[in-house]
C-alpha cells in the first residue's frame, strides 16, 4: 500500500487529503502543519513515506525550502507540491517536487499525480 | 489580496475535495451527482476570479515589467479547455480557425488571466443552453510596434445593461450598483489595459439583441 506524508498548515486541507487518499486505497503515515515540522518529522523516520503530498505557503518553513530539505535528504523522494500560486511552480520542481498540482483541485488530479509519482 | 487569495482558494479547496468526495461515495444518485457537480463549476469559477485578480493586483502594485511572449492559439486553447470544467453542463463552442497562427502577444500568464475570465463570462451571460463564440485575430503597425486585436463575437450573449468601455477599462469611479455578472470582463478589461492595451465591447450585427462583440487590442511580440 503507498504510503504518504500530508504537510499542510490547514487542519481541514490535512482532514480532507487524508480522507480522499484512504478512501482511494492510500495510507496516511504521517502529518505536519509547518516546513520545519515536516523536515523534523521525516528524518527522524527510518520508514520513508512513498510520496510527500506539500504545500507552500505555511509558518516557520514554507513548502519550497522543506521539499529542499526533504530531497537533500533522500533525492529519491517523491514530493508533490500544491499551491494555490501558480507562479511558484518553477520554484517548487527547482527545489526537488516530482509533479505540481495548482489548488483548489479535483480528486481525480490528486489521485493522477498519485499514480504518476507512485504506479500502482 | 495576496493572503486573502491564498485562504479563500484553501477554502474551496475544501469545498471542491468534500463534493468530489460526495459524487463518489456508494449510494449517490444521478441528482446528487449533478447538484454536486453545478457547484463545483461555480467553485472553479470564483477560483479563476480570485487568482487572476490577486495576479492582477500584484502586477499593479509591483509593475508588469517585461512580459513573456504567448501564442494566442496556445492562450485560446488552455481558455478553451477550461470552458469545458466550467460548464459540463453547456454545449460551447468556440471557433478559433480565424485566430493567425503567427499570432503572438506580450503578456505572459496574464494574458490566460484575461482570455480565461472573458471567455468563461461571456459564457455565464448567455442563458441558452448552448454558447456559440468565434474569435478571429489582424495586426497593425502602430509606431513601429506590432499590435494584435483579437475579436471574440457571442451571436446569442446579451450584455447586461450599464456595461460599456469606460467599465472594461476601469476608469470610471461613478455609480456601479447596477452592474452585474460582468466581473470577469472586468478584470479582463483591466488585464488588457495593464498590458498597454485594451479591451473594448460592442453590440452589433443582426438581430434584436445584436450580438455582443469585444476586442483586444494587445502588443505583440514581434514583427508581423
Amino acid at each position: 500500500m503507498t504510503s504518504v506524508m500530508i504537510v499542510d498548515d490547514e487542519l481541514f486541507i490535512v482532514e480532507l487529503y487524508r480522507d480522499i487518499l484512504q478512501l482511494r486505497g492510500y495510507k496516511v503515515v504521517s502529518t505536519a502543519f509547518d516546513g520545519e515540522e515536516a523536515v523534523r518529522k521525516y528524518t527522524s523516520t527510518p520508514q520513508k513515506p512513498d510520496v510527500v503530498i506539500m504545500d507552500h505557503r505555511m509558518p516557520v518553513m514554507n513548502g519550497v525550502e522543506a521539499t529542499k530539505e526533504i530531497v537533500r535528504t533522500n533525492p529519491e523522494q517523491k514530493v508533490i507540491f500544491v499551491s494555490a500560486d501558480v507562479l511558484v511552480e518553477k520554484e517548487a520542481r527547482d527545489a526537488g517536487a516530482a509533479e505540481f498540482l495548482p489548488k483548489p483541485f479535483r480528486m481525480d488530479d490528486l489521485i493522477e499525480k498519485m499514480q504518476r509519482v507512485c504506479p500502482p | 489580496m495576496d493572503l486573502l487569495s491564498h485562504d479563500v482558494l484553501n477554502n474551496n479547496q475544501a469545498v471542491l475535495g468534500y463534493l468530489d468526495l460526495i459524487k463518489s461515495l456508494p449510494g449517490t444518485d444521478d441528482k446528487a451527482k449533478e447538484c454536486a457537480d453545478r457547484g463545483i463549476s461555480q467553485l472553479r469559477t470564483a477560483s479563476m476570479l480570485i487568482d487572476s485578480t490577486k495576479r492582477f493586483l500584484t502586477a499593479v502594485r509591483k509593475g508588469v515589467g517585461p512580459q513573456e511572449p504567448v501564442n494566442m492559439c496556445e492562450v485560446l486553447d488552455r481558455s478553451c479547455e477550461n470552458l469545458t470544467k466550467l460548464f459540463p453542463h453547456k454545449r460551447v463552442r468556440v471557433d478559433t480557425s480565424g485566430v493567425d497562427p503567427e499570432a503572438t502577444v506580450l503578456g505572459g500568464i496574464h494574458l490566460h488571466d484575461l482570455f480565461g475570465n472573458l471567455l468563461a463570462n461571456i459564457v455565464h451571460l448567455d442563458t441558452r443552453e448552448e454558447t456559440d463564440i468565434t474569435v478571429t485575430s489582424s495586426s497593425e503597425i502602430r509606431d513601429g510596434d506590432v499590435y494584435w486585436t483579437v475579436r471574440v463575437a457571442a451571436p446569442t450573449v446579451m450584455l447586461p445593461p450599464g456595461v460599456d468601455r469606460d467599465i472594461l477599462s476601469g476608469s470610471r469611479d461613478s455609480d456601479t450598483s447596477k452592474v452585474v455578472r460582468v466581473s470577469g470582463l472586468v478584470v479582463a478589461g483591466r488585464i488588457a489595459t495593464l498590458l498597454g492595451g485594451g479591451l473594448r465591447c460592442e453590440v452589433t450585427g443582426p438581430g434584436e439583441a445584436g450580438w455582443c462583440v469585444f476586442e483586444a487590442t494587445l502588443k505583440g511580440a514581434g514583427p508581423r
